[in-house]
């Protein structure tokens, strides 16, 4: 088995995942906005890179075919191993473009609901997307249901494809954590205590001289906004992409990845992003190697997130790394910070397992109740 | 209805008379049937909440509506305005670093003055009744309000701590020139610090005056024991 490739594709799509699971966590986690429609603005983001990057070729080589034609797919091939800057350039123009336009989206979407309920904000999103999918499986001049592929890979000049994809982990990996480093520093300022604040008690927050309209709104522009990077890493990654990858399921695993990591800190979203992309690459190893199993591996997957989230709410429905309400960043400009030392971590862990465990135990002995 | 600036003006009425409801048109939550609301000269019906509460007109509730799992140190900061909470200037701490540690340092100033010392890194989830009480009202103190709407700052608290809190009520519009309008129930504490009395019934202004023109009065007796 190929450790190397399966670890390379692992933490290429555990960086795609985490910027989603990173950019649902400020918006849910952190201010309380219900957002089900993730997958919308991931999918903007994805076929804006993948229109803008064929269009750029096509229109430098000066050729005219339809962007999902067979004949663009050849001539890409061809194309997008001549000029290493032109590959550039673009991948990193549309990602820009991803971001601003899925941002401006997700904005406008939202803009009706931001005045009422989470609830109806989670609804409209979601029926959003549903209609941009179904709306793109009939829109030929994208490919319709297929698709459009042949999408230049931004490395598509370096011949040896492990360097390829390697090269791609560590973009996806460095964008990864420029968008984490970006959160952590939202929520530990006054900005993420005026987040937190909407996502307690809207009303209050209002009534305390708080424009929470235009807070949403912003939240709702950054967090739409990474989720469009997203979209565009995914669909340079994958080479090619159609409306039917980005179906509302995508959006309830990224849910999943946020409240079985823990909502409302980062590092939560990121353990969450790990397991769940991981049990998606062994789901695909699984199968390769053994094809002669009764049932698909990928359905045993679904059932092991489904599983997970059960599990998670069952007995820590703070995630597994909750909210740290009392390491705000307030007392970190006292120096009043508590340190703890290492023997005391892992004493306080071996404690919570044991609790878990035992926990487990009596679940099971009471028949599951 | 006016209440002068400067003074201390006190609003009573049996359960159900409409004083909170007063409190909500005033401070932006419901649109009034009718009639206007008029700030130091400007008429301030049909502006948002926050706009109201940027122009110095500060509400507290009668339930405390805190933010839970906040605590209570960040529940008084959420109340002032601090240059971090932009996004743009959130990023950079230099930009709102100094700030912030003085408001900070007002937080826990006027933490100690309503009675909350010690509690102030408490998750607010997690204080007493009376505390949470106490917190509504520090809260309204951080971003240096014009008009104080108080409503029931007394409720559920002990009489000395009534006393305390509103002492410094009073101290608090001495130094700082702010004017108070206050619902309460506990009209024994109320009559020993307000200037002016309005009564409402069912809706109605009842009567009006000092107190000892209110207390007297027939009608004001009739609306409070029904007889």
């Amino acid at each position: 088995m190929d450790i190397i490739g399966f670890l390379i594709s692992w933490i290429t799509l555990f960086s795609i995942y985490s910027i989603l699971s990173i950019s649902l966590n400020l918006e849910a986690g952190y201010t309380g906005i219900s957002n089900f429609g993730k997958a919308a603005f991931y999918g903007i983001g994805a076929f804006i890179a993948a229109v803008v990057s064929l269009l750029a070729f096509l229109t430098v080589s000066g050729l005219s075919y339809p962007l999902y034609s067979l004949e663009t797919i050849v001539a890409m091939g061809t194309l997008s191993k001549q000029n290493p800057v032109l590959n550039i350039i673009v991948f990193l123009f549309t990602l820009a473009l991803a971001f601003v336009i899925s941002g401006v989206a997700g904005y406008l979407v939202s803009y009706p609901t931001l005045r009422v309920g989470p609830a109806f904000l989670g609804i409209t999103v979601l029926s959003f997307g549903e209609l941009l999918r179904i709306f793109l499986r009939n829109f030929q001049p994208t490919g319709g249901t297929y698709g459009l592929a042949g999408i230049p890979h931004p490395f598509a000049f370096v011949q040896d494809p492990t360097a390829r994809d390697l090269a791609f982990m560590l973009i996806a990996l460095t964008l990864l954590i420029a968008i984490y480093l970006f959160s952590e520093r939202l929520v530990n300022s006054p900005y993420g205590r005026l987040m937190k604040s909407v996502r307690e008690d809207e009303v209050a927050s209002l009534c305390l001289g708080k424009d929470v309209p235009k807070i949403k709104a912003q939240v709702l522009f950054i967090g739409s906004g990474m989720a469009g990077i997203a979209g565009a890493l995914l669909a340079y990654y994958m080479g090619s992409i159609n409306p039917d990858i980005f179906v509302p399921s995508l959006t309830f695993e990224v849910w999943a990845m946020v409240i079985f990591g823990g909502s409302a800190n980062n590092k939560g979203a990121l353990l969450g992003a790990g397991v769940i992309t991981f049990l998606n690459r062994a789901s695909v190893v699984l199968n390769f190697m053994f094809q002669n199993l009764p049932v698909d591996v990928n359905y045993i997957r679904w059932m092991l997130v489904g599983l997970l989230i059960v599990a998670t709410l069952l007995f820590k429905p703070e995630g597994l790394i909750p909210e740290d309400t009392r390491s705000s960043f307030v007392w970190s400009l006292f120096g009043e910070q508590k340190t703890v030392s290492f023997k005391e971590r892992t004493e306080e862990v071996r404690k919570r397992v044991k609790l878990y465990v035992k926990k487990l135990i009596s679940w099971f002995m009471m028949g599951g109740e | 209805m006016s209440v002068r600036e400067g003074s201390v003006t006190g609003l009573i009425g049996p359960n159900g008379s409409g004083k909170t409801t007063l409190f909500n048109v005033i401070s932006g939550f419901y649109p009034p049937d009718s009639g206007e609301v008029y700030f130091m000269g400007n008429k301030i019906t049909g502006l948002n909440p926050n706009e109201i509460y940027n122009l110095g007109v500060i509400r507290t509730f009668q339930n405390p509506r805190l933010f839970p799992r906040l605590t209570v140190l960040e529940n008084l900061l959420v109340a002032a305005e601090s240059r971090g909470e932009r996004v743009t200037s959130s990023i950079a701490k230099r930009n709102w670093v100094d700030g912030e540690a003085k408001l900070v340092k007002k937080a826990y100033e006027i933490a100690k003055s309503v009675g909350l010392e010690g509690v102030e890194r408490n998750i607010a989830s997690d204080v007493s009744g009376a505390h949470m009480k106490l917190i509504e009202t520090a809260r309204s103190l951080m971003n240096s309000p014009k008009v104080l709407l108080v409503d029931e700052p007394a409720a559920g608290i002990s009489y000395s701590a009534a006393k305390n809190l509103f002492n410094y009520l009073i101290k608090l519009k001495e130094d700082y020139g702010i004017t108070l309008f206050i619902i309460e129930h506990r009209i024994d504490i109320l009559m020993d610090y307000v200037d002016y009395v309005y009564v409402l019934h069912l809706g109605k202004l009842l009567s009006q005056g000092t107190p000892e023109e209110v207390l007297s009065d027939k009608k004001v007796r009739e609306a409070y024991i029904g007889d």
